[in-house]
């Protein structure tokens, strides 16, 4: 149980299952240690590190399958990831929730073990092995100690290539899916999550609906259906092997051959999610939840794909706006004014569209205060000074270096490599393309990217105690109500 | 029943393949040892440096040994509030400087209250290690403590209470739990305290806070990552040296639980969807020989999707939309609890029948040699991922020192794990779930209420 400064997560989720510069440096200050020491003033730094990410090996398995691995040899522990390129973006009409159910259901019955046996199995190893479904890509993750990795693989491999989606099984799954849905009805931030997609996208658009389906979709998925998912997507020539630990190639390939060399099927090709239209006009959308101590803002609109050649800009620009906790939107609701335990903003970028979304839970009798602070920021992201963008490219360049850290780390990292088709040097270059944004770049990246006249505002709220104050703002002309099952429904 | 049975036999086939092969490979299953150095400031403060040079960056934490257990009454949630405040600026730091100094360097930083600790950390690009360490030494010897800052601050903690806790299905759980659970120690009330508690808490306060707990010698300052040693325990000594010693002894009175004699049972209603029901007993403290094995047992009935709670309860029986079980282990005697949260159609006296039947089944017959090399599996996979970031490093030493008084713990509880037998499993089971140890409490959910 741990209570945080900024936001842990929380302790008790029931329902969910989760130097040489250096020595120069410090050898003058030690000189000086001998004198009286300042206090008053920080210390200088040196110039920073080298960021050093180990190279991609890139193999091919003799049936097509790519494997790319990265060498990291500091723990006893090798990441395996088998990611496929087909999410829950490649649900036909009418069957949303489909990739996700079939991801889900991967590790619920494969090759001769069942559901149980496959767990059992697996925490035998002291392993862990996840499935995993997004927008863009689904997959299935290994974690294990290298010494067990053989023993770990063939189980793996069933899961991913030869899974029995047993009928008992699925409807089990089908049912915890149904509970899910219906207790999101009393989470008022996922609940504000999954409103502000209803509004920005559509009910029809994929991106409207939350990646699980709707109570009705996931009902009415069958077991034929994923087995045809399965058959159209899981196919080595959209998947690829990602290793990542202490490993090498030559002791590797083999094994890998002899568990995923064999796979084949030819698959579908891949169909091309509509572009969604922006959003036309600005609008204001209560979801009432009578009671709640919090109202949950949502703020945005309809964001530019992940292959935008405005992402460096943009990454700097949400960063300046509220990607960190020292960004200004925090500054101001929270710090300034104390409306919230947190502000933040972000770009969702996906391979076709996305998102950009402003949010907080602030408190009730403060809403309309905070929705005016949000618009003041937004109103004034143009305007920035040369110290505060130097800062703000710091933030993301020198820390680029930790999100490099652990296996885990620089799988995800490799993932989006190979889900957006980032070129092999894109880690190599990344500090240097942030540093390298200009004020202007910022400015004409927030006009494009951001027009407040035209953000859908979603708030989950006590409407009773909201609605005329956020009214008197008159940011919109009216204020519009959306029911829960508007939300949740379809 | 019977497929039951076939589950089982073949998770002995299945096991019997896994094993051929595991002489060879468990030598490879332990992580390298920490290497460290530990030292005492003059003034008290404790020193503790780790070198790992794998990634240019470096973790620095504080433990302060102050958290919601020491809180008086009257002002539960002061630990916390407290920590807070200290992001609200020292001699030679602005309010609110400290995150965003460490942020424009490309760090991180953050904070956290527990009921034992208030941890400090940062973690950041190597060559700015000295500036961490002025950041930390300045507000822990000077703090600005203003008024204005003050409240607005507990308006920040108190929407953080909103949205942790109350806005939150399930998210008071624990609270409750604990409420009930305790009649004398502060473990009875949450860290992030209570509402007209936050409000009474006062500027006084938090200087006497200050005074009182944030001193050298209840402190304890971990270094991880890429740097060198002997320099950086120079610049140690250059800003932390300086700061004074306490005018009286660190107070560590805190008030006893007497044990339990006889079973304690609750319902109540809250505004969630679905019922939840909890079994709780009392149990020892963090670092007692009794501890380790409480935390296999943990294991043993939920983690993972085939642990024992989690298997009976949600897919053989399939009453609960999810369980599980675990030894909150502390540094004071705390709780091992097991939660089912109800699945619709089903009652709560089913699932209490079945949480209860799991624990007694641990006292009435050992766990199988393969449930337990799982379970010491289980352990060495969490103890290696715990060594992959400079981090978790650096959390595990510190725990060793400030929680065990006794830094050799953070790597020495490996091999403690690893000796663990099927009869130390059973005899903490015997000693702690008993029926007059225990709190069975039944939440039910509010009719018409709630916020649907």
């Amino acid at each position: 149980m741990r209570t945080g400064h900024l936001h842990q997560k929380g302790h008790a989720t029931l329902a969910r299952r989760a130097a040489l510069a250096l020595f120069a440096i410090v050898g003058s200050f030690a000189m000086v240690s001998a004198q009286a020491p300042d206090r008053t003033k920080p210390p200088v730094p040196g110039p920073p590190p080298a960021l050093k990410v180990p190279a991609i090996q890139k193999r091919t398995l003799s049936n097509g399958l790519p494997v790319w691995i990265m060498e990291a040899h500091e723990v006893p522990l090798v990441q395996v990831n088998l990611v496929v390129l087909a999410g829950s973006a490649d649900d036909p009409a009418g069957k949303f929730g489909l990739a996700s159910l079939t991801s889900a259901m991967l590790d619920e019955g494969a090759g001769a073990r069942s559901s149980l046996e496959i767990a059992d199995t697996i925490d035998g190893l002291g392993a862990t092995l996840n499935v995993a479904g997004a927008v863009d890509s689904s997959g299935v993750r290994l974690n294990v100690p290298v010494g067990r990795l053989s023993a770990a693989l063939p189980i793996m491999a069933d899961v991913a290539l030869r899974p029995t989606f047993p009928a008992a099984d699925l409807a089990r799954v089908q049912d915890e899916r149904i509970t899910s849905l219906l207790q999101t009805r009393d989470e008022a931030a996922s609940l504000a999550a999954l409103a502000f997609s209803r509004v920005v996208f559509g009910s029809t658009h994929r991106y409207g609906t939350g990646t699980m389906g709707t109570t009705a979709s996931v009902k009415a998925l069958t077991r034929e259906d994923l087995v045809a998912f399965h058959k159209a997507h899981y196919v080595p020539a959209k998947a690829a092997l990602l290793i990542i630990g202490d490993v090498k190639p030559d002791t590797i390939l083999p094994l890998l051959q002899q568990h995923f060399g064999s796979w084949s099927g030819k698959g579908a090709p891949r169909a091309s999610l509509p572009v969604p239209p922006q959003v036309a006009k600005r609008r204001i959308v209560i979801v009432d939840k009578p009671g709640v101590p919090q109202s949950q803002i949502r703020i945005g609109w309809v964001g530019p794909p992940r292959a935008t050649p405005d992402y460096f800009p943009l990454e700097v620009m949400n960063t300046l706006l509220g990607g960190a906790f020292s960004s200004r939107l925090n500054n101001n609701l929270r710090e300034e004014h104390g409306y919230t335990y947190g502000a933040y903003s972000m770009f969702d970028l996906r391979r076709v569209a996305g998102y950009f979304s402003a949010q907080a839970g602030v408190q009730t009798d403060k809403t309309a205060e905070a929705l005016r602070e949000f618009f003041n920021e937004f109103g004034r992201i143009t305007t920035l000074n040369a110290e505060e963008l130097s800062r703000t490219k710091n933030n993301i360049a020198l820390g680029y270096p930790a999100e490099f850290e652990t296996t885990t780390q620089l799988s995800r990292k490799l993932e989006d490599v190979l889900v957006h088709k980032l070129p092999d040097d894109y880690f190599d270059r990344y500090i240097g393309r942030v540093q390298g944004v200009t004020s202007e770049q910022v400015q004409k990246a927030a006009l494009r990217h951001l027009d407040p006249s035209r953000f859908v505002v979603v708030i989950v709220g006590d409407r009773k105690k909201i609605e005329a104050g956020v009214a008197a703002l008159k940011l919109t002309p009216a204020v519009e109500v959306m029911t829960v099952d508007e939300v949740l429904g379809r | 029943m019977r497929s039951h049975a076939v589950v089982a036999l073949t998770v002995v086939l299945v096991a019997g393949l896994a094993w051929t092969c595991r002489t060879s490979i468990e030598a490879a299953v332990r992580p390298p040892k920490l290497q460290y150095q530990a030292s005492v400031l003059p003034n008290g403060l404790r020193v503790i440096l780790s070198e790992d040079h794998s990634t240019p960056i470096v973790h620095v934490s504080v433990w302060y040994h102050v958290g919601s257990k020491n809180e008086r009454a009257g002002r539960t949630g002061f630990a916390h509030l407290f920590e807070h405040m200290m992001f609200k600026g020292s001699k030679n730091i602005e309010p609110e400087a400290h995150t965003s100094i460490i942020a424009s360097i490309g760090g991180q930083s953050n904070a956290y209250t527990t009921e034992d600790t208030t941890v400090f950390w940062q973690t950041l690009p190597q060559h700015y290690l000295p500036l961490a360490l002025w950041m930390e030494a300045d507000r822990m010897a000077t703090l600005r403590v203003d008024e204005d800052a003050f409240k607005r601050e507990r308006e920040v903690v108190k929407e953080e209470r909103r949205m942790r806790i109350e806005n939150q299905p399930y998210g008071s759980l624990t609270e409750i739990i604990y409420d009930h659970a305790f009649t004398t120690h502060p473990y009875k009330h949450p860290t992030i305290g209570s509402m007209a508690d936050l409000e009474a808490a006062s500027v006084a306060d938090v200087r006497e806070f200050h005074d009182t707990f944030y001193v050298p010698e209840n402190a304890t300052l971990t270094i991880v990552g890429d740097f060198d040693p002997a320099l950086t325990l120079q610049l140690v000594t250059k800003y932390f040296g300086r700061v004074p010693k306490a005018a009286r002894p660190v107070p560590h009175d805190i008030p006893k639980e007497p044990p339990q004699t006889k079973e304690r049972r609750v319902t109540i209603e809250e505004s969630w969807p679905l019922p939840a029901v909890v079994v709780a007993h009392h149990i020892t403290y963090d670092g007692h020989p009794d501890s380790y094995p409480l935390h296999i047992v943990g294991k043993v009935l939920s983690d993972g999707q085939s642990a024992r709670v989690t298997k009976s309860l949600v897919y053989d029986k399939q009453i609960a939309v999810s369980a599980f079980a675990s030894g909150n282990i502390e540094e004071d005697p705390s709780l091992f609890y097991a939660v089912a949260i109800v699945q619709p159609g089903h009652t709560t006296a089913e699932v209490e029948k079945a949480l209860i039947e799991e624990l007694d089944r641990l006292k009435r017959e050992p766990i199988s040699a393969r449930e337990l090399q799982r379970a010491k599996n289980q352990f060495a996979r969490d103890y290696i991922i715990g060594r992959e970031s400079i981090q978790e490093k650096g959390l595990h030493l510190a725990h060793g020192a400030v929680i065990h008084n006794d830094i050799t713990t953070a790597d020495g509880e490996f091999d403690i794990f690893q000796n663990i037998t099927v009869a130390d499993v059973q005899r903490v089971a015997r000693t702690y779930f008993t029926p007059e140890n225990r709190l069975v409490l039944v939440v039910n959910p509010k009719k018409n209420g709630g916020a649907r």
